[in-house]
């Protein structure tokens, strides 16, 4: 503003004084002076308050111009004079009145006196020039302070333009710097977030581990019951088989009188000690034991293969995943979880093969399955249900339970949205879910009702040559 | 800022009418010229839009010859009220040797009085006019109208600024006169001090005052 200010004062006032020369210019003189002629002589001048002669009509001499000159200057008139100049010539000079000064002269050359309607005329002329300088006056006062107020608004308008220019800069800067700020922010989220995913996969398996020893420690249990019982029946047929090589021996090195009453005797007591052992209870027993153990161990084996199929830890292949084999293996490891009361309805169609990372797809089933079992506090029915549609794979995961809210279904696959107690659920399980549906190119799809159950229904793209 | 040149004994003075939107600047201007003698008074130039409200300003020049050969022409000024013409009212405002500020005395006016006055200030300060000492006489108009504030009510305000108070009547000549000659009186003071007028050129308040007839009381106590 201050340098504005400035800039006004430098500037011409409209308010000031104007001088004849503006008032009655040459050019608007110019345009009516043919006009004139009529009520003027030949000869006719206008004289600035000075005595400049700026405006001349007809041939006037030197010596009559620098004559009118010395008296305007010497006298300043206020009234009309006459002068007598060269060649007999009379020079009348009338003030130029306006806002009550005298601000010119018109300076009129006579042949000879003139008359009344002469006179009469020339005053009519100058009340055309008072009323020429008037309007004149009007547009220099308005145009000026015109001038003067468009150079103010165009001064604060620059100096308002300049204000923006500065603050659109800053806003500039701060948003450039905003993106980058913005950028660093989402980056370290998204490493948080992929820590927690790995922990939710981790917490997923781990909750489990707990289980999988039970499963584990049981048939151990009873393996090793039975390989203590073999251990004994072991030791009890080694002594009869002693009783029967002893027996077998006397019978080749004894005479024969003698023999049948030995061998006879030794009989008895092998048939007595067999009695005792209960020989007959033993063989019978101990391929039942044998097979329980085989049994026992096979189970074990399996527990173990499936928790590498489901944790594969390391492992990130692309690979082709049969996905009866992947539920299959996810349902054995959560075996422990599901409860006397729940019933598992398994209806699976021939699905074809899908591409993917079968950890990732295991993780799928072990999330969506520990949902449905965490909804139906233990009694309930879980149901599996697989098909093929149209170079998909379509998995249905459905359970009798709780159900979910309308107002919270839009949000149940956000990160870190959990009906959950606290402590119980990341928010991250069902998140996690849609992220791995949605890296391996498919859908997931939720519906429920509260009190009823819910079904999720995950569609993954088939090899397309299949 | 006035300007005095000795040589051709001439002084030319600004003298601005300022005040809110309607409150009766022009009205002012227009009965001093009513009342002024002819010989003194140039023509009333008026710029006006449409309701009578002024656009650019009004202009009224007066010459005053003194006994000494002194003559002062003393360029009378009124400028838009409307918020909206700042711009003008800046321009015209610049190098005034007085201001009469026109106040409205209704009370529904008192804060665009208020606002009016500290845009004066504010203005002054920018045309770098020094505002605390300059010449500056208080008018409050419409004294006819109902609904006004009253004159103690008025005082009670305004007094203590230590400025002249008028109240007037403008549309019918009242205070009209006494307003302008407290600001001839306010403005010769501010000249004198500057230009020795009283000492050095034999001019005198009352010559300055002397353009105002004593003619018109009639019309003021009418």
């Amino acid at each position: 503003m201050r340098q504005f200010d400035q800039e006004h004062i430098a500037m011409e006032q409209f308010d000031r004084e104007y001088l004849i020369e503006e008032l009655l210019p040459p050019d608007l003189l110019d345009n009516v002076a043919r006009d004139l002629t009529a009520m003027l002589p030949d000869r006719w001048a206008l004289y600035s308050e000075n005595g400049r002669a700026y405006y001349q009509s007809g041939q006037w001499q030197q010596a009559q111009v620098e004559k009118s000159t010395a008296l305007i200057q010497k006298n300043r008139p206020q009234e009309e004079m006459t002068i007598h100049g060269p060649d007999n010539c009379r020079i009348v000079l009338l003030p130029v009145e306006y806002d009550l000064e005298v601000k010119g002269y018109l300076a009129l050359c006579h042949a000879r006196p003139a008359d009344e309607a002469a006179l009469q005329s020339s005053k009519s002329v100058l009340n055309m020039f008072k009323q020429f300088m008037r309007l004149k006056h009007q547009t220099m006062l308005t145009s000026g302070l015109h001038g003067m107020v468009v150079e103010e608004s165009y001064a604060e308008l620059k100096s308002k333009a300049q204000a923006l220019a500065l603050s659109e800069e800053k806003y500039r800067n701060l948003s450039a710097n905003l993106e980058i700020e913005v950028q660093r922010k989402t980056e370290e989220i998204h490493v948080a977030q992929t820590h927690m995913m790995q922990q939710e996969k981790m917490a997923a398996i781990g909750q489990l581990s707990a289980g999988m020893a039970h499963e584990i420690n049981n048939p151990l249990g009873f393996m090793i019951s039975n390989l203590t019982t073999l251990k004994s029946y072991a030791a009890d047929l080694d002594m009869l088989v002693q009783n029967y090589q002893q027996l077998a021996s006397l019978c080749n090195s004894l005479p024969e009188v003698e023999a049948t009453s030995v061998i006879q005797s030794r009989c008895m007591s092998i048939q007595e000690v067999e009695r005792n052992l209960d020989s007959a209870f033993l063989l019978a027993d101990i391929p039942v034991l044998v097979q329980e153990s085989i049994d026992g161990a096979e189970r074990i084996q399996k527990i173990v293969r499936d928790l590498r199929t489901v944790a594969r830890p390391g492992e990130s292949k692309r690979e082709s995943i049969n996905i009866h084999e992947s539920i299959d293996a996810v349902l054995t490891i959560v075996q422990n979880r599901i409860g006397p009361n729940i019933a598992i309805q398994r209806a699976f169609s021939p699905v074809p093969l899908v591409p993917g990372y079968p950890q990732e797809v295991n993780q799928i089933w072990l999330n969506l399955i520990l949902n449905a079992l965490d909804a139906m506090d233990d009694e309930g029915i879980l149901g599996i249900t697989t098909q093929a549609a149209n170079h998909q794979a379509v998995v249905l995961i459905s359970d009798t339970g709780n159900g979910i809210a309308p107002n919270k279904l839009s949000k149940i696959f956000d990160p870190f949205f959990t009906t959950k107690d606290v402590g119980r659920g990341t928010g991250l399980g069902l998140h996690l879910v849609y992220q791995l549906v949605l890296k391996h190119g498919g859908r997931i799809e939720v519906r429920s009702e509260p009190g009823k159950g819910s079904a999720f229904t995950v569609r993954l793209p088939t090899a397309k040559d299949n | 800022m006035a300007e005095f040149n000795p040589q051709n004994k001439k002084l030319i003075a600004k003298l601005v009418y300022y005040g809110p939107a309607l409150s009766g600047k022009t009205t002012n201007l227009m009965r001093l010229h009513d009342v002024l003698n002819p010989r003194n008074c140039g023509e009333f130039m008026a710029f006006e839009t449409k309701g009578d409200r002024t656009l650019f300003f009004d202009f009224l020049p007066l010459l005053i010859k003194s006994v000494h050969g002194l003559t002062i022409k003393m360029k009378l000024y009124t400028v838009p009220g409307q918020v909206a013409h700042d711009a003008t009212r800046k321009a015209v405002l610049s190098r005034a040797d007085g201001v009469v500020f026109v106040a409205d005395s209704q009370t529904s006016q008192a804060v665009s009085n208020f606002e009016s006055f500290d845009n004066l200030e504010k203005n002054a300060g920018r045309v770098g006019l020094d505002f605390n000492n300059l010449p500056l006489v208080i008018q409050f108009n419409k004294r006819d109208v109902k609904d006004i504030l009253s004159e103690d009510e008025i005082r009670h305000r305004w007094e203590p600024a230590g400025l002249p108070l008028v109240f007037g009547s403008a549309l019918y000549g009242r205070g009209v006169r006494q307003t302008f000659i407290q600001a001839l009186k306010s403005i010769y003071r501010g000249l004198d001090h500057r230009y020795h007028l009283a000492s050095g050129f034999g001019l005198e308040e009352k010559d300055f005052l002397s353009v105002v007839p004593e003619l018109p009381m009639q019309r003021e106590s009418a």
